[in-house]
């Protein structure tokens, strides 16, 4: 088990290539699958749920015609992440193929971090500022 | 970095494989102290895919057979505790398999493999080096299991399930989660106590009276397992015990030791926990 607690918000996303997308979240970034359910039919995941490393998670699925959520268009979402090794993160994650849209580097209010972008879209921005 | 590490990651296998595995559990554990850890009595067969290192019995459910190292492993219901040696580092997958299972997918009853633990070549041949090789080869769990999802649908044949009757034993236990009297369900499946008993062990390795008890077993295990832990007295209750004297009495003969015990020492530990309520209510 991971030593956070379980989290109370969770991002959900909706991806066209789900296991594909869980590769790179995984490989890239570093999250840890704990939950995967397929859909009917091919390798299409109905929910699946990935855990941050220092508290939180997400859960994403297949784009589909299923329902509200499956519908949404992927690619559309922003989230931030916190993160206490940006460094070795930002290596680690264009080591992997991420794009870059905004390299490593210390903000006015006193974060550090950077902002990437998944193969469908998404921007992931990882920093060390918790949050007030 | 002196924490272990312990990833574990539950998944449900393709809806058409629902009936024959309840689930698949990923695990990895890396930089645990060494130790022992008890592979406890279940309603599904054991069937498990090292992904490095190996499963290590130090001792086996039918005390004859010698210790032994598996790469991979498939092991029948048991009744009593097997005992897995670890340096601190295991890694794998288990596949919950269910008795229609070992009938669609390895060609045999359940019962033919009651306290025996082999390796999986010796069922399924060339497949069993490919389903490793599959899951070895794939960099996140859900390739993996997704590689496990083709295989596995490759290989399920039309086979013929449990006799009907006893088919319908099992699922009704099951339901029941081992709360329904066995003279009650002969007198239900129409046969005499002994002629069912003796049936039913035949196909699934286990009388009803112990598969029910293993079942019992079963949701008591699941219920300390929960976030929210009910105290043992009402663990008892809800899992069909008279009390607590008689859940203990139970673990002492099924774990080979006491809840508490149990979860001082082994919890969390990765094939044990995190099943779905889902997984309780299959074939």
């Amino acid at each position: 088990m991971t030593p956070a607690s379980a989290p109370s918000i969770w991002p959900a996303l909706a991806y066209a290539d789900a296991p594909a997308a869980i590769r790179f979240l995984v490989e890239a970034f570093g999250f840890v699958e704990t939950l995967v359910v397929p859909g009917e039919g091919g390798r299409e995941i109905a929910h699946a749920e990935l855990r941050w490393s220092e508290g939180g998670g997400i859960m994403l699925g297949s784009t589909s015609d299923d329902n509200e959520f499956s519908r949404r268009k992927p690619g559309m979402s922003s989230i931030y992440v916190v993160t206490d090794a940006p460094d070795a993160l930002f290596d680690r994650a264009t080591a992997a193929g991420a794009e870059v849209v905004r390299g490593l580097r210390d903000e006015d209010y006193g974060s550090r971090g950077f902002t990437v972008r998944d193969p469908e879209g998404n921007l992931w921005s990882f920093g060390t500022y918790r949050g007030t | 970095m002196d924490e272990p590490l312990v990833e574990m990651v539950t998944a449900k296998p393709q809806p058409q494989l629902n009936p024959l595995v309840a689930g698949y559990t990923g695990y990895r554990i890396e930089g645990a102290p060494p130790g022992v850890h008890r592979g406890l009595p279940s309603r599904c067969l054991t069937f498990i895919l090292t992904l490095s290192g190996t499963v290590d019995l130090a001792s086996m459910p039918d005390p004859a057979q010698p210790p032994a190292s598996f790469t991979t492993l498939i092991g029948g219901l048991h009744a009593a505790p097997t005992l897995i040696s670890h340096d601190g580092h295991q890694h794998g997958i288990q596949l919950h398999l269910t008795p229609l299972g070992a009938r669609v997918l390895l060609g045999l009853p359940a019962g033919e493999l009651a306290n025996t633990v082999i390796e999986l070549g010796t069922l399924l041949g060339p497949v069993a080096g490919e389903l490793l090789e599959r899951v070895r080869s794939a960099s996140t769990w859900t390739d993996r299991f997704g590689a496990l999802d083709q295989v596995l649908t490759k290989i399920a044949r039309q086979r013929d399930g449990p006799a009907p009757k006893l088919g319908w034993a099992w699922r009704r236990l099951a339901a029941t989660h081992g709360r329904v009297e066995v003279a009650t369900l002969a007198r239900e499946v129409g046969w005499s106590r002994r002629h069912l008993s003796a049936q039913f062990r035949r196909e699934f390795g286990l009388t009803p009276k112990v598969a029910g008890r293993v079942m019992r077993f079963e949701v008591a295990r699941h219920l300390l397992c929960a976030p929210h832990r009910p105290g043992l007295a009402d663990v008892a209750v809800r899992a069909g015990f008279y009390d607590q004297a008689h859940l203990h009495r139970e673990w002492r003969e099924l774990a080979g030791c006491t809840p508490s015990w149990w979860l001082t020492e082994e919890f969390p530990s990765v094939h044990d926990s995190r099943l779905d309520h889902e997984a309780f209510s299959t074939t």
